[in-house]
């Protein structure tokens, strides 16, 4: 039976509008909605498709953050995820990707599994490195940027798509394995109604960061949060002849817009 | 030993552009850099890197690292990183940097900073810009100088560094060992992907038309625009309602909601109904003839001109730019 | 103590039923409101367990409270209420089964509803009987070991798709309310026949039409209840059912707030946005407040209902609040958007359209205003 983990984060919804505090350093959290971050729920969809195609299985939801991420949890039990594990503390509302990853390992270090799936990247910080720096950490290899995975009947190893340039690579690995999952082809199933009732029987973990015998996470480096510039009056190419304004445009687009 | 090692990636035996991107920021700095290979058959990219100013070129040419595997290239570029101990490490957030640099930070005990916009070092350290929350911010963040700093720079952010042929630095073979029996996660194909159109809604760029286009024989036209910049084709209801395109390509407020990189608005006006479906694109180029068409108060970048003689003329100037590389 | 929170199970489904009505019904409602039968909808709010929630699961179903219903209808009526209306029909029809049938009756037709997504209607209006149900004139007539239906039911939602309807019926005409029964009548059965369509101004995905009987069998065995319960059946269904018409205004009175908040704000003129004057601020704030206090109300009357106390009154007032504020909403929504407001490429003159008959249909709401009173009157009488 397949034993999956899936580490979910926990994040202000891809609608929410987000606003920096006064002191620039942290955005309000008062009243935003939350969500699991996107590419987490990929993840825990393939999770579920594997487990559907292995015909059977265990997944496990992980998450490490501040109290309301229980209600990711609920999300992803509700999905159909058999149990979760929730590293709790109102501190880690503001911890890096170094230190998450660090207490990811603390708590998988003592779990059985076959794969760990996760986002390539969660939507709040975008840094897409708390795959690798846990597969370090476990001595397992990586792969990310995954749009399709295929775990063998015998569990002992899997095939894995990833999305790179004008393409694809496949990559034949063993397993253990770290995935992070990007954008796939199956959209994250909604909870079924007789699921949502079902997830209240399910177990959460809930575990501290004294008994995983870790400090609390290191202040941020974070010096500003600022919003993009704001759309200005429209700039003109200007020109002679077309072939001038045509010249002109090109200019703008790739020395001020930087788009090629 | 130069302050700063650039991992150069390659492609078809040429440095890709964001390496030359990492190097030309690094020039800007005005700090010693060098720039490392990792690879098999690198004589000639070894060559090329050579005239880009580096203090040196290291290559780690192995046969083993022929075709990508994270393992055996964060396994050799962390002994580079080791032995020439940079203060940062510099590589662009493309595929291969955001699946390499985050696992040879975690093997050094260095940290990361991913998909930066904007970049500066001087006397009062290192700071970098970049997203956060899918863009909707920017963050400034002050980097540690006590650690090893590795730096992704977002493709496209930053100039590029132009080869001089008159100067050349020495390259160094360094030898990796690398167990390949040892590798537990190989690639095994390597699959191009056919040019097809993005679809509409998660397009990157969109080429969009509107009733200007004046027939369905013209649509050709927006379509080789739309190909130069890699870009789906969209259109206006007007054009739909003429039967001129499918109801599929619509854009606005019956049609599909877009929020592309950029939107590229072709003799559209910019009725209340098309802006519903396009106005949160990062970057809006319209091209019109009547100055006064309210697609203009929307636009960041705009010509006013006849869409015939200026889309064919902008095709042109972008294919040739994108040949020269 | 009160505590308005929401259940972690309750939150849960309102976050689903939410991502369903955005991403599956809104995207094709325009179509639905245009022609054809929202059959995929239906399919997919049955596989995600969205229908037939009231049915006990022992046959089958979730056997979801009133309040939990509630909720969801209004994220799905936020999106369309005509396909909302298609695909919670059976709440209403099939209640009198759940109410007052035998455990024969429950036995053989709920598990039909909850293997497949079939539908049922409940046939009580007729041309000459709307908020007077003592003037039905079908008639029941007993022959042995069956009755024989003849008549027309009016105005049926669902029934040309339906397979199942719950018909009410008079022994005896002259005794107006008290000669009524309840009878469940396969669309197979004998005798019945579907009419054609009927063109509405809103709510237009429904399919909507006739029921014609003529000299239709129905064995004993699906009389509900005893002879001359009808009325008590009919009454006592849509005292539950008329929360979920509430839950319904509450959906259109939302999308309407939405809406014309999102456009106050991008519509510009005299060079600022129209959300920037005090005369829409003033609609917009009105839709805000009107809408939370309707809905404060149907979730009173809701859980009252759900804890077993009596909440005739509270039904009431929460189906006439909330269908009240829709209208009104709708309205004041196409006010905002001006002219825009009055053409079908923007979403508001299909919210006034959709509005209006929630105000007509499971008791007008002049009769509710009736029961109101009827209570008030009754809690002071010696």
């Amino acid at each position: 039976m397949v034993e999956i983990l899936v580490c979910l984060k926990f994040v202000p919804d891809t609608t929410a509008i987000v606003r920096p505090r006064p002191d620039g350093k942290t955005i309000e959290t008062a009243g935003l909605k939350f969500s699991i971050s996107p590419y987490d729920e990929f993840a825990l969809e393939e999770a579920l498709l594997a487990r559907d195609a292995l015909r059977s299985g265990k997944i496990t939801a992980i998450t490490v953050g501040p109290p309301r991420n229980e209600e990711g949890l609920r999300t992803a039990l509700a999905m159909g995820a058999d149990a979760a594990v929730f590293v709790k503390d109102p501190l880690l509302e503001q911890a890096g990707t170094v230190y998450e990853a660090d207490i990811l390992a603390r708590v998988i270090k003592n779990l059985k599994f076959d794969i760990i799936m996760m986002g390539k990247q969660a939507i709040d910080d975008d840094s897409a490195q708390v795959p690798h720096y846990l597969a370090e950490h476990l001595n397992l290899p990586c792969v990310s940027m995954v749009r399709k995975v295929e775990i063998a009947p015998d569990l002992k190893s899997t095939k894995v798509t990833r999305q790179i340039e004008g393409g694809e690579e496949v990559h034949q690995s063993t397993l253990p394995l770290i995935v992070a999952v990007g954008k796939t082809e199956h959209m994250p199933r909604l909870p079924t109604l007789p699921n949502i009732m079902k997830a209240k029987t399910k177990p959460i973990t809930v575990m501290t960061l004294q008994q995983l015998g870790a400090s609390p996470p290191p202040p941020s480096k974070i010096m500003s949060l600022t919003p993009p510039p704001a759309r200005k009056n429209v700039k003109l190419a200007d020109g002679d002849t077309p072939e001038a304004k045509v010249d002109n445009l090109v200019k703008l687009l790739r020395e001020e817009a930087k788009l090629f | 030993m130069a302050d700063i090692l650039i991992l150069g990636e390659t492609r078809d035996g040429k440095l890709v552009k964001s390496a030359r991107e990492c190097v030309c920021r690094a020039q800007e700095f005005g700090k010693a850099y060098s720039i490392v290979l990792l690879g098999s058959n690198l004589a000639n990219v070894a060559n090329e890197a050579s005239h880009f100013g580096a203090e040196k070129v290291i290559a780690v040419d192995n046969p083993s690292l022929g075709a990508y595997s994270c393992e055996a290239f964060a396994h050799a570029a962390a002994t580079v990183v080791a032995q020439e101990r940079p203060k940062l490490v510099l590589c662009g957030a493309t595929a291969l940097g955001r699946d390499l640099v985050p696992r040879i930070a975690a093997k050094s005990k260095g940290e990361v900073s991913t998909d930066c916009t904007g970049f500066d070092w001087d006397a009062s350290g290192l700071r970098v810009t970049r997203p956060v929350y899918a863009g909707k911010l920017y963050a400034l963040v002050a980097l540690d100088p006590n650690v090893l700093n590795f730096v992704t720079l977002r493709p496209n952010a930053f100039g590029t560094a132009q080869p001089d042929p008159s100067k050349a630095s020495p390259i160094s073979n360094v030898p990796v060992d690398i167990q390949m029996n040892l590798l537990r996660c190989k690639v095994v194909e390597l699959r191009r992907e056919h040019k097809e159109t993005p679809e509409l809604t998660e397009a990157e760029s969109i080429v969009s038309c509107g009733r200007g286009i004046k027939g369905p024989e013209h649509i050709k036209m927006v379509v080789d625009l739309a190909k130069t910049l890699n870009a789906a084709v969209g259109a206006s209801r007007a054009v739909v309602d003429a039967g001129w395109i499918a109801q599929s390509y619509q854009v606005g407020q019956t049609g599909k909601v877009v929020s592309p990189k950029l939107y590229v608005a072709c003799s559209i006006s910019g009725a209340i109904q098309h802006l519903a479906g396009m106005r949160t694109s990062k970057v809006i180029v319209a091209i019109n003839k009547d100055p006064a068409a309210p697609i203009f108060k929307v636009a960041d970048y705009g010509i006013v001109g006849d869409i015939f003689q200026v889309v064919p003329l902008l095709t042109d100037r972008i294919r040739k730019l994108k040949q020269e590389g | 103590m009160v505590d308005f929170n929401l259940t972690p199970e309750q939150q849960e489904l309102v976050k689903m039923a939410e991502k369903f009505a955005k991403m599956e019904i809104a995207p094709v409602a325009p179509k639905y409101d245009h022609e054809g039968f929202p059959q995929e909808i239906l399919q997919k709010a049955f596989e995600l367990g969205l229908m037939n929630t009231s049915i006990p699961s022992e046959f089958g179903g979730l056997g979801l409270g009133l309040l939990d219903q509630a909720l969801i209808v209004e994220e799905f009526a936020a999106a369309c209420p005509g396909i909302a209306c298609v695909v919670f029909m059976n709440e209403l029809a099939l209640a009198p089964i759940i109410k007052f049938g035998t455990q024969e009756q429950k036995e053989k037709y709920l598990p039909h509803f909850t293997q497949s997504p079939k539908l049922a209607t409940f046939a009580l209006t007729e041309h000459g009987a709307g908020s007077d149900i003592g003037s039905i004139a079908t008639t029941a007539r007993k022959e042995g070991d069956h009755y024989v239906l003849n008549g027309t039911k009016w105005f049926i939602s669902n029934a040309p798709q339906a397979s199942l309807h719950v018909v009410i019926a008079t022994h005896d005409p002259s005794l107006k309310q008290k000669g009524l029964s309840a009878f469940v009548v396969e669309n197979n059965f004998d005798g019945i026949s579907i009419g054609k369509g009927i063109e509405k101004l809103g709510m237009r995905a429904t399919p909507t039409s006739e029921i014609i009987l003529n000299n239709v069998k129905v064995p004993v065995s699906n009389l509900l209840g005893a002879e001359m319960d009808g009325s008590n059946i009919a009454l006592a269904s849509v005292n539950r059912t008329k929360v979920i018409v509430a839950a319904f205004g509450l959906g259109v009175a939302k999308s309407a707030l939405q809406n014309a908040l999102a456009y106050s704000m991008q519509r510009e003129q005299f060079g600022k946005p129209i959300g920037e004057f005090q005369a829409i601020q003033f609609k917009l704030a009105d839709m805000a407040k009107d809408l939370e206090a309707a809905r404060m109300l149907t979730w009173l009357a809701a859980w009252r209902y759900d804890q077993g106390l009596p909440s005739t009154k509270e039904g009431s007032m929460a189906k006439a609040l909330a269908t009240d504020v829709a209208m009104k909403s709708a309205v004041e929504a196409v006010q905002v958007y001006g002219g825009y407001g009055y053409i079908k490429e923007f979403p508001v003159e299909k919210m006034m359209r959709d509005a209006k008959v929630l105000q007509i249909l499971e008791g007008t709401n002049e009769i509710h205003r009736l029961v109101i009173a009827k209570e008030l009157i009754k809690s002071i009488k010696e």
